[in-house]
């Protein structure tokens, strides 16, 4: 790959994982779907997370990928206790998070906090900059309002924001400046883990390059731990050490950066990451791997491996019957590597991912950067 | 691919601040008339007994009748009252009237909608059905039920449009709410430990403002009429309190003799709601963000 | 469509049940309850009397039942003045009521429409103006007032038409009109602003460019998008008719069920005005029911929506 400015090691890959800070274990979550009257019959579940777990050390930054619907927003929100899981836990610290009595649960909003999508709707759009930022400390910490704002200055320094933003109303913002607030605000009460939604998807290039690099910073100045949710695989290569990607509503693949990006095996990984080639590159005679048919339902889950439907890989096998009728395990690649597919090997072997592969480790065509 | 991010680590320092942008208040696209006519309504009940020429309550027999002169602007009534001050006087008690009627209506309909809005599911079922439901009851036989009940006066009044007027605001502020809390910020709100009463009155409340404005304005022009066809009826105000709805009844038996009597006050109701009813509409326009530009 | 007919008769009867409920309570919480259900002119001992007949000293929900039992049986009560049931009364007058509102509600279904169109489409500025202006202050002045303005102007000063009571057709116009003239502003204003709209959309102008003629895109095209929101209108503007044949009837003295109920508040009949107003209600809510339904059935959006 080419030099990037990351401080990724790989040396994780072969040490021992360091102990877990968010230990979530087998989280379902399914949604009744109902008519419009709440007593009315159920019309059937849509399982929007089915069966994931992870862990997540100090200072680590996990990604979750896949496409819209996977179920990563929804198990992002698990964690932060916006809704309550149909089966499974999550452990803070060794602690199950929906057990935890009040103290408890308060120092766990704290240790907690996020980042949403689009800050021109994540900002409260009739206060000003110095009440967002600052809520967390009068909600969670207890202070009153002038304390609060007192430790403005110690809140905006950090995302690099200057003392006299702090009057502002979100409008009269830029979407960078409005992200930084946003990222200010989850510092607030210095959490241990920040979730991020897709915290760059609403900004442009350039801007969203600043954000990531303040994301960055701050998990090196104040020891954080993130959990990314993103489609885009640019950012997971820059900002995570470990990766996991969810097909409807379950992990296919996971494992360290350079695991994935070097030795993806999972054909819905492989896919992705072949979508996330840019045209020009691709047009130049390397194939992507188009992933055929819609997108099934997550009332209804396909039958065994829930890719098969879509799977260039099945189907260049002859649709075997194993894809069909058995549902794959996540089982070991190497070191922290697990995929959940029947065939691996023949995934490592194939000439689609030899091709993509190659593509990614050659330096990029002329005219870039 | 990784080669996108290589760009040289930005240090985060400030960036430029944005001037702020202050929208230069469209001072020549104001409905001018509307708002004269407004402001002297507001003036009149304010300042009545400095603008009344004559004493609105006081009987002068030896008066009645007068068409309208140099010393009666605008004639006098049955009782040899002078007209111009009982309407001034009369704008007073129609004030008073409709904003306390208002502002119930508007804290009971306004936290109702919060509610359902909010919490959705069975809370707000129950809470839609039962704002529908009023809104689909003609709010006159409410107020004519409670004059008969405890006879007509000024609270009777102000609890029958009460009664009537909260479910308006009640509708329109639930369908703000709901997509209020569609947005990020309420998800936000709670991982940042709001409670949901705070959410409710720090987070949302302050966004429905606009709507709560409009709704005003508009619902003004509403009450104004409801209350001068009760007095009318002689089920709102009663004499001698000067009320315009009462002013019309008053004259009625005097149409041919004397017009102005009934005259008058009705063309005052028809002002007031006209402006009334045409600032509404153009509150609504200014305040909404499509609409905003062509104002 | 069943569902949505279900759905809709359901909460008019909740809007009933709800009106009923109030006039409940407006009767027993406001001041002595005997107040509402005993003349004036009764003696202690009468009013003891009823009490009891009554069953005032039962506790509330009981006599709520009660109240509830006899309005499902078509009880209204009885009027104090008259000394017959109000249902008896209401019968023999809304004829006379009917007969001054379906006129009013036939010119504004035709007249409206119609004026709203012109009033949008007319080559003459003055036209439209002065549709405008008429559309603007017919909403804004008040029923009565129109109403005596009205018999100034026709019955007092040219003479032409009786200022009052019923008798040949004569007597009809001046109430009638003053009727009218109420709601046709507001249909004038809907049709007029529904016609601009669809005037300014695509599909007039695909229309025009292949060649129909102007006067059916008024006409037909135009005119049907406004009318779905003209039919809302009505079924919204029968709250407000009951009010306004209250008040024609009162400047009219025309016997119909609006003086009945005039005469009823004033003379503080409590019996009365709750019979009338809830056998009214039933009226009105039933008939928005029917007009629901069938605006459903002619706009599919309506009926398959919220």
């Amino acid at each position: 790959m080419t030099a990037a400015p990351s401080a990724v090691s790989t040396e994780s890959d072969a040490a021992a994982e360091p102990p877990a800070l968010l230990s979530v274990r087998n989280l379902r979550k399914h949604f009744p779907l109902r008519g419009s009257w709440p007593w009315s019959k159920s019309r059937g579940v849509v399982k929007a997370v089915d069966g994931v777990s992870f862990d997540l050390g100090e200072q680590q930054t996990l990604a979750i990928v896949g496409e819209s619907g996977c179920g990563k927003s929804t198990t992002a929100r698990l964690l932060l206790q916006l809704g309550e899981p149909t089966s499974g836990d999550v452990l803070f610290k060794g602690d199950g998070i929906w057990q935890l009595e009040r103290s408890a649960q308060r120092t766990y909003r704290r240790s907690v906090q996020a980042v949403f999508q689009d800050p021109s709707s994540a900002l409260s759009p009739r206060r000003r900059v110095k009440n967002i930022v600052t809520e967390p400390l009068m909600t969670i910490e207890g202070l009153r309002g002038s304390d609060a704002h007192a430790r403005i200055g110690d809140l905006l320094a950090p995302v690099g924001l200057t003392p006299d933003v702090a009057d502002r109303f979100p409008h009269q913002l830029s979407g960078g400046m409005k992200q930084r607030v946003a990222i200010a605000q989850a510092l607030a009460t210095r959490p241990s883990v920040i979730v991020l939604d897709e915290p760059v998807s609403a900004l442009d290039v350039s801007t969203s390059a600043e954000i990531l690099n303040l994301l960055k910073r701050i998990q090196g100045d104040f020891g954080v731990s993130y959990v990314l949710i993103t489609h885009n695989l640019a950012t997971v290569r820059y900002l995570a050490h470990q990766v996991a990607a969810m097909y409807l509503g379950t992990i296919v693949e996971k494992g360290s950066n350079s695991e994935i990006f070097h030795n993806a095996t999972h054909p819905y990984t492989l896919a992705l990451m072949s979508a996330s080639i840019p045209r020009e590159e691709a047009s130049a005679g390397r194939e992507r791997i188009i992933l055929e048919g819609d997108i099934p339902s997550p009332v209804n889950p396909p039958t065994g491996c829930r890719f098969h439907t879509r799977c260039w890989l099945a189907q260049s096998l002859g649709n075997p019957q194993r894809c069909r009728t058995e549902e794959p395990q996540l089982h070991q690649i190497s070191g922290t590597h697990r995929a959940a597919c029947h065939f691996p090997a023949e995934a490592v072997a194939s000439p689609q991912r030899k091709a993509l592969i190659d593509s990614l480790t050659e330096p990029p065509a002329e005219g870039g950067e | 691919m990784t080669a996108q991010l290589t760009m040289p680590p930005v240090d985060p320092v400030a960036i430029d601040t944005p001037k702020p942008r202050r929208r230069r208040f469209p001072l020549r696209r104001l409905p001018w008339t509307a708002i004269i006519i407004i402001v002297a309504f507001l003036a009149a009940g304010l300042f009545a007994p400095l603008l009344a020429p004559f004493d609105p309550y006081t009987p002068s027999l030896g008066d009645r009748l007068q068409p309208p002169s140099a010393e009666h602007w605008l004639g006098t009534d049955t009782l040899g009252r002078d007209l111009l001050s009982r309407l001034i006087f009369g704008a007073r008690v129609t004030l008073v009237v409709v904003m306390i009627a208002l502002a119930v209506s508007a804290a009971v309909g306004i936290a109702i909608g919060v509610i359902a809005g909010f919490f959705r599911g069975k809370v707000d079922t129950v809470i839609s059905r039962t704002v529908d439901a009023m809104l689909a009851i003609p709010s006159i036989f409410v107020a004519l039920a409670l004059a008969a009940a405890r006879g007509p006066g000024q609270a009777s009044v102000v609890i029958a449009v009460s009664i009537v007027l909260w479910a308006r605001f009640a509708r329109v502020i639930r369908s703000d709410v709901l997509s209020l809390t569609e947005q990020d910020f309420i998800a936000q709100a709670q991982v940042t430990g709001c409670s949901r009463t705070r959410t409710m009155l720090i987070h949302i409340l302050p966004n429905v403002l606009n709507s709560v404005m409009v709704l005003l304005s508009i619902n003004m022009g509403y009450v104004i009429m409801l209350e001068a066809s009760l007095s009318f009826l002689g089920a709102g105000i009663p004499p001698p309190t000067p009320s315009w709805g009462a002013m019309v009844s008053e004259g009625q038996n005097y149409i041919g003799v004397a017009w102005w009597v009934s005259i008058m006050p009705g063309i005052a109701i028809a002002l007031i709601v006209l402006a009334l009813n045409v600032f509404g509409d153009w509150l609504r326009d200014y305040l909404d963000p499509r609409t905003r530009d062509a104002v | 469509m069943g569902t949505f007919i279900a759905r809709r008769t359901g909460q008019g009867v909740l809007t009933i049940a709800i009106l009923a409920v109030l006039v409940f309570l407006l009767s027993r919480v406001t001041g002595d309850p005997l107040n509402t259900l005993v003349p004036i002119e009764a003696t202690p001992a009468q009013r003891e009397n009823i009490a009891r007949q009554l069953g005032l000293d039962k506790p509330l929900y009981e006599q709520f039942f009660v109240y509830i039992g006899s309005l499902l049986t078509g009880d209204f009560g009885v009027s104090f003045t008259h000394r017959v049931p109000v249902s008896d009364l209401f019968a023999e007058r809304i004829f006379n009521s009917l007969a001054l509102v379906v006129p009013a509600f036939v010119i504004v279904v035709i007249l409206g429409p119609v004026l709203g169109v012109i009033g949008a489409t007319s080559r003459f500025t003055v036209v439209r103006k002065a549709v405008l202006i008429f559309a603007t202050l017919g909403i804004a002045l008040p029923v009565f007032w129109i109403g005596l303005v009205l018999v100034r102007f026709f019955a007092v000063q040219l003479g032409w038409l009786p200022a009052s009571r019923m008798g040949d057709w004569t007597h009809y116009v001046l109430p009638v009109a003053s009727l009218s003239l109420m709601m046709i502003a507001g249909m004038m204003r809907l049709v007029r602003s529904g016609m601009l709209d669809s005037l300014g959309r695509d599909y007039i102008k695909l229309a025009r460019i292949t060649g129909v003629s102007e006067r059916s895109i008024r006409w037909k095209h135009a005119l049907r998008n406004s009318l779905s929101s003209a039919v809302a209108f009505l079924g919204v503007y029968m709250s407000l008719l009951v009010a306004g044949t209250t008040v024609v009837e009162k400047v009219f003295a025309w016997p119909g069920v609006g003086l009945l109920l005039y005469d009823g508040v004033v003379a503080r009949n409590y019996p009365l005005v709750q019979g009338i107003i809830l056998i009214s209600a039933v009226m009105v809510v039933a008939l928005n029911a029917v007009f629901d339904v069938l605006q459903a059935y002619l706009d599919p959006k309506i009926r398959l929506g919220a």
